[in-house]
């Protein structure tokens, strides 16, 4: 248990680093009946309590926004089956994503959700936040690799929702529960899918003139049928901060943009695919496109991805990364309006996101000593998730909601839809213990909900 | 709006008809201010899951809700009612280039039905996974809406999730947006005698090119033995052309696959159905008195959960990769709990054994009677109580047939 100030200090914000506020204890269990017992106390205290992976949520979900006691579950950390033949394994929270992966290699398997995080971030967080990463494309998020989970309820009941064998016979309650940002209850155990290696992988570098028609690119490959692994896009101010970097992977710092194509499956199809997606991408206005050789550079072309964070720090103190979802064909009318915003608040702002989702991740370089940039960052924030939901698209892909957008949920929902997932809350915690200061907006409101963006209004055909 | 009809020993007086998402919210709204309830019924494939019947005012259809409001064919994305039938779907989406990738047995399957009882077909296995978005009418009176048109969406609680596989007991889907497949560049359907081994099975099952694959039990009419001699081995392949030609000779020679007659996959897939509910009425009397119950187990134990079920007397489909086996036996017209005793518990026992869980999906009324249909709820009765005590406090909705009687 820590309770010391400077103790807490690091507990007090995750990834996002705007809204801080400090936890009044942190504990770290290394067992399910040891979450037990701390859940029990809080109830008897009736305090909240905030289940946390390793802190790198990017919207606030692992802080203690009203206080009480942040679960740490770092500890919780150990692989307790594999099942090689049935494909699939039973870990704690705690476990880090890669881990994982890198442990089930051997029996030529791998867990597939990979966000850029892996390295750092737990499997509890992941079903927390039903996060994803570039290959969801193909492999969907979070959601679709958990197939039971054991839970502890605020009132210290543990349930074990789903089973390993998936079919729920009634509810799908593990489907219920992923992506519910820790506000149900604290997750113990996890039962996971695990996909095979796939026999061929095969990385594509297209290198375009502006970043319209690397979305162009996108969408005539999805048209023409095509389910690549990743379709990921990186723009050229990002491409000129990695390669300032020493995460510099030799683009051409004049690109306007690259598209990033992984595809995987059978060997003779993999090669197959590969010719049509350079000649979709040659189409769209490519100026070149290259096939990673070997291992090494496929390395490469990923770095240009991967580290297009790490790089961006150069940029300024502070980076704000968004994350909202447009459909796919709204990709370059919605980029030119972000761009249009940013430039307006006179943001620096650069685009690195999975195109083949429509999942936009704008992410504005700022100093947060400098309050009227701070104020510009978030108003032209809001900005850009309202131009995202007026285009059909919804204002979080992988993130959560969090403490982040929570005031915004509004712009896609009404009272009775949020009233409706508050109703699936009071089932799980009536009392508004765990994680309390989630997804919820603070603040009531009537008019901001917009059944024409949502796409409910439709006439029929 | 029709006479009375009789569902499982209950009798409905009437028949409700809304034609929009908003009338299904009133007409609930109004049934909860004074005390009433509904049986929900979509085309009525899957009106054989469930617990008997409390009672009922009406039968709630959603025939009305028929309209394919949207499908965005550059997208592969689509919005329906909940009442268009998967067959109209299904051609529209095929129309557009794409595939829809619902196929649960039933000819008048819709597409609410077929969320609502979350069915898996012999290609696609999981409806949940379809859903990007979703509307429902609560009893409350609320038509409410969660996730959207987008393929990717961690905007707040994944709702279609909860709703899928809810059976009507917390609302009824009025629409939904659905995420389209790309058509598969090739496609065949090959049929092999049942492997001896039940780790072949499995490999063969899951070679990348194969999207269905029942082991069969012969069927009453010995339509899965090719060879006469107790079952076979059913394929769909599905995908890349180079992909689907390794996998048809990799199964031709590891199983001795060869190209199945004209609509086996079809007929096939029907075994996997309920048949018609226990009612009178528009279905009719069940012909035969049979059980049929599904158990999900993880593939390495589902050899022996099939082998069970055929020992208690049924015949079954197994679907190796998936962890599935439907089971279906005949009993004799009157019946009664006792007859069914043994292949409950072989299910039962299966389920356990296999990590996994079972359910009755058809059965006569006496046997339904007995037992739970969807398993034991277990330590998880309280929550679905108050779930349902949330979404449906007075029991609007299919009262006594979901899982624990709720």
């Amino acid at each position: 248990v820590l309770t010391r100030p400077e103790e807490l200090l690091v507990y007090e914000a995750d990834g996002l680093t705007l809204g801080t506020h400090p936890p009044d204890a942190v504990v770290l269990p290394r067992t399910s009946a040891e979450v037990v017992s701390v859940v029990r106390a809080c109830r008897e205290a009736g305090a909240p309590f905030v289940p946390r992976g390793a802190g790198t949520g990017l919207s606030g979900g692992a802080v203690a926004a009203e206080g009480g006691v942040v679960i740490e579950c770092s500890r919780m950390d150990r692989i307790l089956e594999v099942h090689a033949e049935d494909r699939y394994a039973v870990v704690q929270p705690g476990v880090v994503n890669a881990e994982l992966s890198r442990a089930v290699a051997g029996h030529g398997l791998l867990y597939a959700p990979d966000p850029s995080s892996q390295a750092a971030c737990t499997i509890g967080g992941n079903v927390a936040e039903n996060s994803g990463g570039p290959h969801t494309l193909k492999y969907g998020t979070t959601t679709n690799h958990v197939l039971a989970l054991e839970l502890v309820l605020p009132s210290a009941e543990v349930l074990v929702l789903g089973s390993p064998a998936g079919f729920a016979p009634d509810l799908d309650l593990a489907g219920a529960a992923v992506g519910s940002e820790g506000t149900l209850g604290v997750v113990t155990r996890v039962w996971v899918r695990l996909v095979p290696i796939p026999e061929a992988v095969e990385t594509l570098l297209a290198i375009f003139p502006d970043v319209v028609s690397s979305c162009r690119a996108v969408t005539a490959i999805i048209r023409a049928g095509l389910v690549p692994a990743a379709l990921e896009i990186v723009d050229q101010r990002t491409i000129r901060a990695v390669e300032a970097s020493v995460y510099a992977a030799g683009l051409p710092t004049d690109a306007g943009a690259v598209l990033l194509v992984e595809l995987d499956g059978v060997r003779a199809a993999v090669a197959r695919q590969g010719e049509r997606v350079r000649e979709l991408c040659a189409g769209a206005g490519a100026t070149r496109v290259e096939i990673a050789r070997d291992e090494a550079e496929r390395a490469r072309f990923w770095r240009a991805r991967k580290g297009a964070f790490g790089a961006m720090g150069r940029l300024a103190p502070d980076l704000y990364v968004h994350d909202a979802v447009v459909p796919r064909t709204k990709l370059p009318e919605i980029l030119v309006k972000v761009c249009e915003i940013c430039d307006r608040h006179g943001l620096r702002l650069s685009n690195v996101f999975h195109a083949g989702d429509g999942n936009l991740h704008p992410n504005i370089s700022f100093d947060r000593r400098d309050p009227d940039e701070l104020r510009r960052v978030i108003a032209a924030g809001e900005e850009i998730l309202r131009t995202c939901v007026e285009a059909g698209g919804a204002i979080s892909g992988e993130h959560g909601i969090g403490t982040e957008k929570r005031d915004y949920m509004g712009l896609l929902f009404g009272e009775a839809d949020l009233e409706a997932m508050a109703r699936l809350r009071r089932a799980f915690d009536p009392e508004r213990r765990s994680n309390p200061g989630k997804i919820f907006p603070t603040t009531r409101f009537c008019v901001e909900s917009n059944p024409k963006a949502r796409g409910y209004d439709r006439v029929p055909l | 709006v029709s006479g009375p009809l009789r569902f499982e020993g209950c009798e409905i007086p009437g028949r409700l008809e809304p034609a929009s998402p908003q009338e299904i919210a009133e007409v609930l709204s109004g049934l909860a201010a004074r005390g009433g309830a509904v049986l929900v019924r979509g085309g009525g494939s899957r009106l054989a899951i469930g617990n008997p019947l409390r009672r009922a005012d009406a039968v709630l259809e959603t025939a009305g809700l028929g309209r394919l409001l949207e499908l965005d064919a550059d997208e592969g994305v689509l919005q329906a009612e909940s009442g268009i039938s998967l067959a109209k779907l299904r051609s529209a989406a095929d129309a557009a280039g794409w595939e829809l990738p619902l196929d649960p047995p039933g000819a008048a399957a819709t597409l609410g039905g077929t969320l609502a009882a979350a069915a898996p077909g012999p290609s696609f296995a999981s409806p949940r996974d379809v859903v990007l978005g979703i509307e429902v009418a609560l009893a409350s009176g609320e038509l409410v809406h969660a996730g959207g048109r987008v393929v990717k969406n961690v905007t707040g609680y994944d709702l279609g999730k909860l709703f899928t596989g809810s059976f009507g007991a917390l609302g009824v889907i009025t629409s939904a947006w659905l995420r389209l497949r790309p058509r598969p560049e090739a496609r065949a359907v090959l049929l092999a005698p049942a492997p001896e081994d039940a780790g072949l099975a499995l490999e063969a099952a899951r070679r990348p090119a194969v999207r269905a694959a029942l082991l069969m039990d012969a069927g009453p009419a010995g339509e899965a033995a090719p060879d006469g001699a107790g079952g076979g081995m059913l394929f769909e392949l599905a995908g890349d052309e180079p992909a689907v030609a390794g996998d048809r000779a990799w199964l031709a020679e590891r199983v001795g696959a060869r190209a199945a007659a004209e609509g086996a996959l079809e007929r096939a897939r029907e075994r996997l159905g309920v048949g018609a509910p226990g009612g009178s009425g528009e279905a009719g009397p069940p012909a035969r008195a049979e059980v049929r119950l599904r158990v999900a187990a993880v593939p390495t134990a589902l050899a022996s959960a099939a082998a069970a079920l055929r020992a208690a007397g049924a015949r079954a489909v197994a679907q190796p990769a998936r962890g599935l086996v439907h089971a279906c036996a005949v009993l004799a017209p009157d019946a009664g709990p006792e007859d069914a005793a043994a292949l409950l518990a072989a299910a039962r026992a299966a389920a356990e054994r296999g990590r996994g869980s079972w359910r009755v999906e058809a059965a006569p009324l006496a046997v339904k009677r007995g037992l739970d249909v969807f398993g034991e709820p277990g330590p998880r009765l309280s929550l679905l109580r108050r779930l349902k005590a949330e979404y449906d406090p007075r029991s609007v909705l299919n009262p006594g047939r979901f899982a624990g009687g709720l």
